[in-house]
This record gives structure tokens, sequence and C-alpha cells, in this order.
């Protein structure tokens, strides 16, 4: 045998057998499709940070997002590299060639990284519609997930991570904002048994909250009640049975009228916020953080890993250091609530998303519809027998649109019943403005 | 290699985004170089962290030395340079741990592990890992990344020459390692 040249390695033995040997002892791994998909991202990144403007079909989009523009004097570039993410728990589903002790073609890889190309581009172009792949060597099981993909299947986790993905390149892209005031404006409903358990009414909430980043301001929140009604079909026959009522007592049977919801909308309450609310810009894991607190979550995705892990389980339920389970769910939760509606900046809510594509058990469902009617991509992040719960994110944008949940609550008769709530991010960002009515 | 590479890279001037054209075509054969080198682990951040840095100083792209997949393994050489350490863990892991359980690679390289016999592996990763650094470089570019002399003497900027003299010089320790002309190697399916 010769050498790659065609001349032989002199004085030695015409075979390869050692390099072969070599080879077989330090392995020549594929990537991941979350490898790729993560890698052309963060090429996507740097050449972006050289126009100035849109790169490519997978690359940040022109069109800003919710974080984008709200205040004035956007100064501050954002900070678009990010710590790479382990993602050792796909590594399993990686695509794989066969006839890996022959030397692979070349264009195996390229197949590989167009299948990861085509797998975002149609995760963001055509939310649920079926991705092929064409590429040679591209394998035939990841790149499939056909609109009403099972829930459960490798493909649902891997289209969910290349969602959180997509949504955190879209994030880290825009700028950070600022303003005199973090307002968040949420929409929410919420399902819940009447006081004696007869029926379920569905509620409904609005609230803005008005944040004020300046010490000395004051901070306001916003609330509307939006009414509430039978909450499905048979609800509605058990309320006719019970005399439609046009208000409810929500405490239990006998007690005083204390906690009483009507039918219909109320007026939006003012009240200033004091108390912990003082001089915070919003609480995670049941803690008001501090405007300095806030600042110094770590950008990183390790470090805000670490950091909010130890967030929830300080402040968190009892136990949950010593519960993996309970312990994965707050962390689900906190990093939910970073992505969603916390004043960040866009380095640490990407890293929010990608935090969340390193969860087991994340999945997608599919093109999804908020109750404001707005589309996006269904992610589920929790789902331990008795809560199921799931962002709707828009992975152009990386905008979290809404978190919908569902509770089994056990019924009078000692059946499960399903109570939904969704909560809307309506309007989320940095603003000028002043709150209604206050100076 | 291709000859449209050198004008992906002319493009990028005006087009930055032609660069990813590079990276889908060449993304996996730098990664399985690198994997094999330092682990999955490292290869994640490394294989992307080439193009990133190869798009940077894409000014010191020559066409006419060479071609563009040689000129990304030299930068991915210098990266993994960087992180020594990762590699002398690793090959120290292959030196200690049975077949199962050194490559990370999944279930192929774990069948090609096998048919090394143990004690062969554990020479084999001791030779490498005492081998002097230019040494391992010019061999793993031969040996993971299919380069030929010319190209891995572009990748590693020294002369032709030179690679086949260092090659030479590795090999023999390589064969001495693996029980010189009877090595416990078994059949490749070649």
């Amino acid at each position: 045998m010769t050498d790659l040249n065609g001349r032989p390695f002199p004085g030695l033995p015409d075979d390869r057998t050692d390099l072969d040997a070599v080879r077989a002892l330090l392995g020549s791994p594929e990537p991941s499709l979350e490898t790729v998909v993560d890698g052309r991202a963060r090429l996507l990144a740097a050449l972006a940070r050289d126009t100035g403007d849109t790169v490519g079909d997978t690359g940040p989009l022109a069109d800003a997002g919710p974080y984008a523009g709200v205040g004035a004097g956007d100064a501050a570039p954002a900070e678009i590299r990010e710590e790479p993410v382990p993602l050792r728990a796909v590594h399993d589903h990686a695509p794989r060639t066969a006839g890996r002790m022959r030397r692979r073609l070349a264009t195996a890889g390229a197949g590989l990284a167009a299948a990861a190309t085509i797998l975002v581009a149609a995760v963001v172009a055509a939310p649920g519609g079926p991705v092929t792949s064409t590429g040679p060597g591209a394998p035939a099981t990841t790149a499939q997930d056909p609109p009403s993909a099972s829930s459960t299947t490798s493909a649902g986790a891997g289209k969910a991570r290349a969602v959180l993905l997509a949504a955190a390149d879209a994030v880290a892209g825009q700028p950070a904002g600022q303003g005199a005031y973090w307002r968040t404006t949420t929409v929410t409903w919420w399902q819940t048994p009447t006081g004696d358990g007869a029926y379920v009414l569905e509620l409904g909430l609005s609230e803005e909250m008005w944040l004020a980043r300046r010490p000395g301001d004051k901070s306001w929140r916003i609330k509307r009640p939006l009414g509430a009604k039978p909450a499905t079909a048979s609800d509605e026959a058990a309320w006719r049975k019970a005399g439609s009522p046009s208000s409810w007592n929500m405490g239990p049977s006998g007690a005083p009228a204390a906690d009483v919801v009507e039918a219909k909308p109320g007026e939006p309450v003012v009240s200033e916020l004091r108390g912990t609310w003082r001089g915070s810009g919003g609480d995670l894991a049941k803690q008001s953080l501090s405007w300095d607190d806030l600042a110094a979550i770590p950008g990183d995705v390790d470090g805000l890993r670490a950091y909010l892990t130890r967030l929830v389980t300080e402040t968190g339920a009892k136990g949950s250091a010593d519960d993996p389970e309970k312990l994965r769910d707050l962390l689900g939760e906190a990093a939910v609530r970073i992505a969603a509606d916390l004043p960040v900046t866009p380095r640490v809510r990407a890293s929010a998303f990608r935090l969340l594509a390193t969860m087991p058990g994340v999945r997608a469902e599919g093109q999804a519809t908020d109750r404001l009617g707005r589309e996006g991509q269904a992610i589920v992040y929790r789902s331990d027998g008795r809560v199921k719960a799931r962002i709707v994110v828009d992975p152009r944008t990386g905008r979290t649109l809404a978190r919908q949940t569902t509770t089994l609550d056990t019924a009078r008769d000692g059946g499960e019943i399903p109570l939904h709530a969704e909560t809307a991010y309506e309007r989320i960002g940095w603003t000028d403005q002043r709150p209604p009515g206050r100076r | 290699m291709r000859a449209d590479d050198a004008a992906l890279i002319e493009e990028s001037w005006r087009r930055p985004d032609a660069f990813a054209v590079l990276y889908d075509r060449y993304f996996g054969d730098v990664y399985r170089y690198v994997a094999g080198r330092v682990g999955t682990q490292v290869a994640d951040d490394l294989a992307a962290e080439t193009f990133v840095v190869a798009y940077g100083k894409r000014a010191t792209f020559d066409p006419g030395r060479g071609a563009v997949r040689a000129w990304l393994f030299g930068i991915a050489t210098n990266l993994v340079a960087q992180h020594r350490r990762s590699e002398t863990r690793r090959l120290e892991a292959l030196r200690r741990t049975p077949a199962e359980d050194g490559t990370d690679g999944g279930h192929e390289d774990r069948v090609a592990a096998r048919l090394l016999a143990a004690g062969a592996r554990g020479r084999l990763a001791a030779e490498l890992r005492r081998l002097p650094d230019h040494d391992r470089d010019v061999l793993l570019l031969v040996a993971l990344a299919d380069l030929n002399y010319e190209e891995v003497a572009q990748a590693l900027d020294i002369p032709s020459g030179t690679v086949g003299s260092r090659l030479n010089r590795v090999r023999r320790k390589l064969r001495a390692a693996l029980g010189g002309a009877d090595p416990a190697i078994g059949a490749t399916d070649d």
C-alpha cells in the first residue's frame, strides 16, 4: 500500500494497520444534531456581527423581538457569543452513518449539517410541517417530525431543542434595551372548582406591572378581573341546574362569603407596590429580586443552572434538594420565568432557553395558538403525573407567548378532573411611558 | 477538496453568509477529528469555535498554498493545542480503562475498539501520550483526518519533508508498541 500521495511509506510495511489502530482506539464520533445546529448558529452570530444584518435563513431575524426598541437609547450591543450547551442526554439519539471503520466520505458530514439546517429552517418557517433531509448520509430517523408527532418520540425532543435553540439565537441578537419601567402585561385564565365543588369555573385576570428602574420611583400594579364563567359545556349544565348564579362564593361550603367571584368583568384597580416589591425588578422562586440581583444573574448556561439550582433549593419547597424530580421542576419553572418576563439581558434570556434545551423530558407538541390568538410552537418542559406545563414560544423572535398548565385535581366523587390554566405574555419590555394616571 | 471552496472565502468578503457553506461542508470532518483527540464534550465547543476563528482570520487563507479543508484542520489543531490537558487526560483514561469505556462515540466505535486487544490498546494509548505534541499532530491529521503529506504540511505550516520524517518516526514507534510485525490488531472491514 502507498500513502495518500501514491508514495510508499519508506521503510515501513505497506499497510495502514497502525493508523487504523490509532483510529480504532480514539474513535471519531459523529456530532449530535444539536451540536451541528448549535455550532452553525454560533458561526451565523459571528457573521451577523460583521454585517449587522440578517444572515442566512437561520440567523437572527431582522424584525426585532419584544425586548427590542421599547426603551430609548438602546446603546449597549447585545452580547451574542454563548457558552456551548452540553447536550449529553440527546447524544444517544445522534445520527450516525454506517461503516464507520472505513474512511468516511466528506459528504456524510455535509449531509448531516444540511439536515440540521433544514430542521431549523423548517421549524422556523413552517412550524409543525414535515421535515425531510436530502443529503447523503443524512439520517432517516431524526429528521422526521410529522405535524401530529407523538409527544414522546425522540423526534419530539429533538425538535423541542431545535425550537429552543432557535429562540435563544433570536433573543441573543437583540439589543438590551432600557427605560424608566420594566412593564409586563399579562392575561391569565385559570379553572377552579366552585366552593361547593359542584362544577368548574374559568376565571380571567389582566395584570400590568410597572417596575420602576430608578430608586425613588414608585412601582405599580394594575389588576383587572375579566369575570368568570363555567369552564366546559358540562360545567355550564351544572351551573344552570344550580340556578345560573352570577357570582360565586369560592370559599368552602358554609364559610362566610369572603372570597366572591363575579361573572361580570371588573374595573381596573391600581395599587402601589410596597414591601419587598420596593426596588425590585421581579420575583423568582418566590423571592423578590433587586435590580442588582437581576444584573448579577450569570449569563452562561452552566452558571445560570448553578445559580437557579441554588436559588430554588434555598427558597423552594422543602426537600427539593433531595428530590431530583422536584428540583428539575423548580429549575424548569425558574428558567421559563427568565425566558418569559424578567428584566434580564438578552444573553441571560438566551441562556434560559438553552438551559431548557438541556433539560431531560422537554418535547415539542407542534404548532399552538395562545388565548390571544398568537401562533407559536408548544414546548412541554414539565410533565410529572399531576402537572403538565408547556410554553408557547415563537422561535423567530424568541418571544415566549404563553405558559399553559394542566393540573389534575381530585373531584368531589374522588375522580380526577384536569384543570387548565394559561398566562399569555401580552407585552413585555422596557418603557419610558408613565403608568396610567401616575406621574 | 472542492474547487469552489476558495471562491466561497472570497465571496464571504462581500456576503459573509457564504462562509456558512464551508461549515455545512466540513463541520462533520472537523468534529470527528477534534472529538477523536479531545473527546466529544470539549469537541462540541472546539469544532464550532474552529469555524468562528477561521472566519475571523480568513484573510490569512492563501489559495496558492493549498485547500480550505487543510487550512481548517490547521486551525482546529491550534485549538486542540490550547486543550492539551483534555487530550492528555483522555489518552491516560484510554490507557487505563477496558475496551468498553474509552471511546464515547457510540456503538460503532466500541465495536472498533474491541478489535484492538486490551493490552495493545493500553500500549498504543501510552505511546500516543508520550509522543511530542508536534509528532502527535502529524500522526492524527493523517490517521483521523485523512490528510496527505502536502495537506498536513499546509495545515501545520511546515515543509512536507518534515511531515514525512516525523510520520515515519512515529509510525515506527507505534508498530513497536503494537508488537512489531505481528500487531495485536483484528481485521478491519476494509
